[in-house]
């Protein structure tokens, strides 16, 4: 596929010719206007959150809707939700037909542990 | 095509600077599908610079050209240009999707003479225009697409226009496929996004993008609102293509009479925008006037549906 623009560039030192008149380039840091495509991009997202989805596997018809309609791409097609990056908008929960996915205030579900 | 049969393949990668319940991120991702990985993209100036993450990290995984807000027209042309080279020069398997994607700031206002121009010529592109019916990266002001009434940070009171239709300008410039979609019907955007794909020339896509922060609704409802926007009638779902207006999904249904046009209350209740409508009192005025045009519009679509379904073999355009 060629997809070389994925490459980490950001480490690519570039040798920029020496403005101090030595004949030796000077050396100024990485010098690229590519970003590299990366999960968590802005870091864990998942600390967003105040309420999280969570889903019951006995309701869930698996008709995909959370999957499709979650703005953050945090559903997996195989219906596992990746906290790490799940923002709680709770989208997926309100969509859900058959209200297998719901939202749980975060401390509360870990409430009893948090101690 | 069903949802089970969308590619599991994610080209937006999750952890973006997005805000919660982005509408922006949500109709990328449904895009991103439809297109796959042979895509280069060309952000213009809107919240989807920002929801990219700054560098040197970016949640787009397709090659993509952040360029300046007026722009799109003339960018997708000359990346359409190239690819044409390129591909003549035998440089690729398959030439890459060029792919616009522009605010409704950057498509109704200051992009409009770029894009008019790239659609007269034909230029082999898609154009993309998520209309979330302002400048919401600059803190929600005021488009030539915010609908009449609503507000915004400079119409405090209710917008006093109405908004202009972009996509209907684009038909008429005879360009080869013109549609509109929405983020509550995903197979149909789907739909829509694929078959741009295989045409070519200037192709324009507008999805209308709730906008939790700027339009003022809890974050989990974007989709909601988006469905109740397409229920009431204030978003229509269609297709133009060698000279004909398709309805489809839920405007069609309405307009085939399987389904009841809603009362607009319902969608402009749902969104703190429309608040001074029904607070302190009740606006009727201005409620009426909206409508009275959505109403209007829909009663000419059914009479025109229920003349064809008659009159089968009488050609009549279904466009007014
Ligand atoms: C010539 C110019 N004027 C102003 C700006 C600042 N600016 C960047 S994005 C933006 C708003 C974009 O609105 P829209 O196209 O609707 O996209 P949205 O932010 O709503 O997604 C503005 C005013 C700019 N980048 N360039
Ligand atoms: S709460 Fe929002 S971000 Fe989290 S999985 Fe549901 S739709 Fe996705
Ligand atoms: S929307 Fe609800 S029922 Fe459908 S797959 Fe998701 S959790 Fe299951
Ligand atoms: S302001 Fe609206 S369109 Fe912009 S990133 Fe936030 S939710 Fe998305
Ligand atoms: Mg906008």
């Amino acid at each position: 596929m060629g997809r070389d623009f994925a490459k980490d560039r950001s480490k690519e030192r570039v040798k920029m010719p020496g403005r101090k008149r030595r004949e030796e380039p000077e050396e100024i840091g990485f010098l690229t206007t590519l970003s590299v495509p990366s999960e968590g991009s802005v870091g864990l997202t998942g600390s967003w959150r105040t309420f999280r989805p969570v889903l019951d596997g006995e309701r869930c018809n698996k008709c995909l809707l959370c999957w499709i309609y979650c703005p953050e791409a945090c559903i997996s097609k195989d219906l596992r939700i990746n906290y790490d990056y799940c923002k709680g908008c709770g989208v997926c929960a309100e969509e859900c037909p058959t209200k297998a996915m719901s939202m749980v205030k975060e401390d509360e579900e870990e409430g009893a542990a948090g101690d | 095509m069903r949802l089970r049969d969308f590619p599991e393949e994610e080209l937006f990668l999750q952890g973006s600077a997005a805000c919660q319940g982005c509408p922006g991120s949500a109709a990328l991702r449904v895009a991103f599908k439809a297109l796959g990985r042979n895509t280069v993209l060309c952000v213009i100036a809107s919240c989807t610079s920002v929801l990219q993450s700054p560098y040197p990290v970016s949640a787009l995984n397709l090659p993509t050209l952040n360029m300046a807000f007026a722009t799109g027209g003339a960018t997708g042309s000359g990346m359409a240009a190239a690819a044409e080279r390129l591909a003549a020069r035998g440089k690729f398997r398959e030439k890459p999707t060029i792919l616009v994607w522009a605010g409704d700031g950057g498509t109704y206002d200051i992009g409009i003479q770029a894009l008019s121009g790239a659609a007269e010529r034909n230029a082999d592109f898609i154009y993309v225009c998520y209309n979330n019916e302002a400048y919401s990266n600059t803190g929600t002001q005021r488009s030539g697409a915010t609908p009449y009434a609503a507000w915004t940070t400079n119409t405090t009171k209710g917008k006093e226009e109405w908004r202009k239709d972009v996509a209907q300008i684009m038909i008429a410039h005879g360009i080869p496929y013109v549609a509109t979609a929405s983020l509550a019907y995903p197979t149909d955007m789907f739909r829509k996004f694929a078959k741009a794909k295989e045409v070519k020339g200037t192709r324009y896509i507008e999805i209308q993008a709730p906008c939790p922060p700027g339009w003022k609704f809890p974050s989990a409802h974007t989709v909601k609102v988006a469905r109740l926007a397409v229920q009431t009638g204030m978003w229509m779902l269609y297709e133009h293509e060698n000279g004909k207006t398709t309805y489809t999904a839920g405007t069609q249904r309405i307009i085939q009479g399987q389904a009841k046009l809603l009362p607009v209350e319902e969608y402009l209740k749902a969104q703190g925008r429309f608040r001074h409508l029904f607070h302190p009192e009740r606006d009727e005025e201005r409620i009426a006037a909206i409508q009275k045009r959505i109403s209007g519009l829909f009663e000419a679509l059914q009479f025109t549906h229920k003349m064809k379904e008659h009159l089968m073999d009488i050609e009549i355009s279904p466009r007014l």
